[in-house]
């Protein structure tokens, strides 16, 4: 379906933005009109400037088009909008058609008389139809700036005498009307039907005065005419007692859902614990989304995790770090470590071993000097008792030198033998002296650390 | 004589400079293209001998019922600055 062009005497409207030229470049914008749209007659003699009217023509609605409009067609040498616009200054506008009202009608067009080519469609006339209905209902409309001054002819005029009851100062002023016409239409105007006037069929709305379903039955003449209130009332009251009878209340039943069916009711999201599903071990686990109870109540009292606080503990409830301080031991005290002793005890037991060995070594060395002697002065007396009697006399010397010597051996052994006691026994006290020197040393180091450690 | 541009599309702005060579710009959107068509049809009106009686300049941004071109052949030419 081609749109129609604009041709001269239609009137488009019109949405747009308009910059001034300044210094050959594009200026400020001036003026814009992009909420609702301008009306503009194409060709026509209108209050628009000549160089919009005139760029107009050709356009089809929908199409946006771009006008560089000279001075001469524009606010020529006088400028304009208050003086936003300078004397002899070009205008750079942008314009979107959005609407399109013919100027004769072309009724052999391929568009339909649709009322987008009447008056009803525009926000304005809406507008002027609403006073024109509050206006007939009696009440004072309040008058918006920018509403047109004559009510479409498309509305249903029909002119009811409204009861003296109803505000009788305005049906004294006027009488027969609920108030004064704002508008101030003859009402010859107001009676003409509208050709784009479509008569519905009467709707019944429930709520605004249509007898309940439940009243037709009741009525026992015509369906509206014999409709009587009173029976109406007690067949409804009857109705909903069956309703009761049939399905008792049930303390969680679902609203009433005017627009379809809610949602399906999870029994997860319910508070009565009656709609609980019997539990499933398979999802004992924390995290899982049906867990709508508190996870740590009596029913899982295997599952809860250790107390962070002593419940015996006196003092409640310990900040987070003092926390984790009771559950530590206390500090162990560092070991008692007695060094090793200064003293070389390998000499020691060198010297001492080498003092044993010597004396052992003299001991065996004496001894087996003795027995030599003893075994020589024996030998002695058996050859000198194996000589004859008149030996007798060398005998007696013999024995006397061997007893003079062993008497001199065994003094000078003796001697030595002290002499070897006397420096065992000075080993051994050097010994023993060292040892206490040692001992002293470790009893006293202990003590020192033992003091240490109490202090 | 480049002519006037002409705006494709929406988006696409297609002129012929003076030596008769085509030039299809394609802008990241409509309001740009349309904003760089008002400044060359300002500069258009402004080449004008006698301002005062230069002739109404229009050009169609949009136009409803015109057909979409679907299928185009298209040479890219990608120019680089030289760095700064």
């Amino acid at each position: 379906m081609a749109l129609q062009e604009l041709a001269s005497g239609d009137v488009a409207g019109i949405k747009y933005r308009m910059w001034i030229e300044s210094g050959g470049k594009l200026g400020d914008e001036v003026d814009s009109k992009t909420d609702t749209h301008a009306r503009v007659t194409v060709n026509g003699n209108s209050h628009a400037i000549k160089g919009l009217e005139q760029g107009l023509a050709g356009m089809k609605k929908g199409g946006k088009r771009l006008l560089v409009v000279p001075p001469s067609l524009a606010f020529g040498k006088a400028g304009g909008l208050s003086s936003k616009v300078p004397p002899d200054t070009a205008l750079v506008i942008e314009i979107d058609l959005v609407r399109v009202r013919s100027a004769n009608a072309r009724d052999d067009d391929t568009e339909p008389p649709t009322p987008s080519k009447t008056d009803v469609t525009s926000i304005e006339d809406e507008k002027a139809n609403l006073l024109s209905r509050m206006s007939k209902v009696g009440g004072q409309p309040v008058m918006l700036a920018g509403a047109p001054a004559l009510a479409p002819a498309s509305m249903p005029q029909q002119q009811q005498p409204l009861p003296q009851a109803y505000g009788t100062a305005a049906a004294a002023a006027a009488p027969g009307y609920g108030a004064a016409n704002p508008y101030d239409i003859p009402p010859q105007q107001q009676q003409q039907p509208s050709p784009y006037n479509v008569q519905y069929p009467p709707q019944q709305q429930p709520g605004y005065g249509a007898p309940p379903p439940g009243a037709a039955g009741a009525a026992t003449g015509g369906p509206l005419a014999l409709y009587n209130p009173a029976a109406a009332r007690e067949a409804q009251q009857q109705q909903q007692q069956q309703q009761q009878q049939q399905t008792p209340p049930h303390h969680h039943a679902q609203p009433h859902q005017p627009y379809g069916p809610g949602p399906e009711p999870s029994p997860y999201n319910s508070n009565n614990s009656n709609d609980r599903p019997p539990y499933d071990d398979r999802y004992r686990r924390y995290g899982d989304p049906r867990h709508d109870y508190p996870p740590y109540d009596s029913w899982h009292e295997r599952d809860r995790p250790p107390p962070d606080r002593d419940p015996r503990d006196p003092r409640g409830y310990a900040p987070y770090e003092r926390r984790y301080e009771r559950y530590e031991p206390p500090p162990a005290p560092a070991p008692i470590v007695i060094p090793a002793p200064t003293v070389d005890m390998s000499k020691l037991i060198d010297a001492t071993t080498a003092l044993h060995s010597d004396i052992k070594t003299t001991m065996a060395t004496t001894t087996s000097k003795i027995e030599d002697m003893v075994r020589q002065a024996l030998a002695n007396v058996a050859r000198s008792a194996a000589l004859p009697d008149s030996s007798g006399y060398l005998v007696r010397r013999e024995l006397e030198s061997v007893k003079a010597d062993f008497n001199e051996t065994e003094a000078k052994l003796r001697q030595q033998l002290k002499e070897e006691q006397a420096a065992h026994r000075v080993a051994q006290t050097t010994l023993e002296s060292l040892r206490e020197e040692l001992e002293d040393e470790r009893r006293g180091r202990t003590r020192a650390e033992a003091s240490t450690y109490s202090a | 004589m480049p002519s006037l541009p002409q705006i494709q599309n929406d988006s696409y702005i297609s002129i012929y400079d003076h030596t008769q060579q085509n030039w299809s710009l394609r802008f990241a959107s409509s309001a740009e293209a349309v904003a760089f068509a008002q400044h060359v049809l300002l500069a258009k009106h402004l080449m004008a001998a006698n301002p005062d009686a230069a002739p109404l300049l229009t050009l169609d941004a949009k136009v409803p019922d015109k057909g979409k071109v679907r299928y185009a052949l298209s040479l890219s030419l990608s120019l680089s600055l030289p760095a700064l």
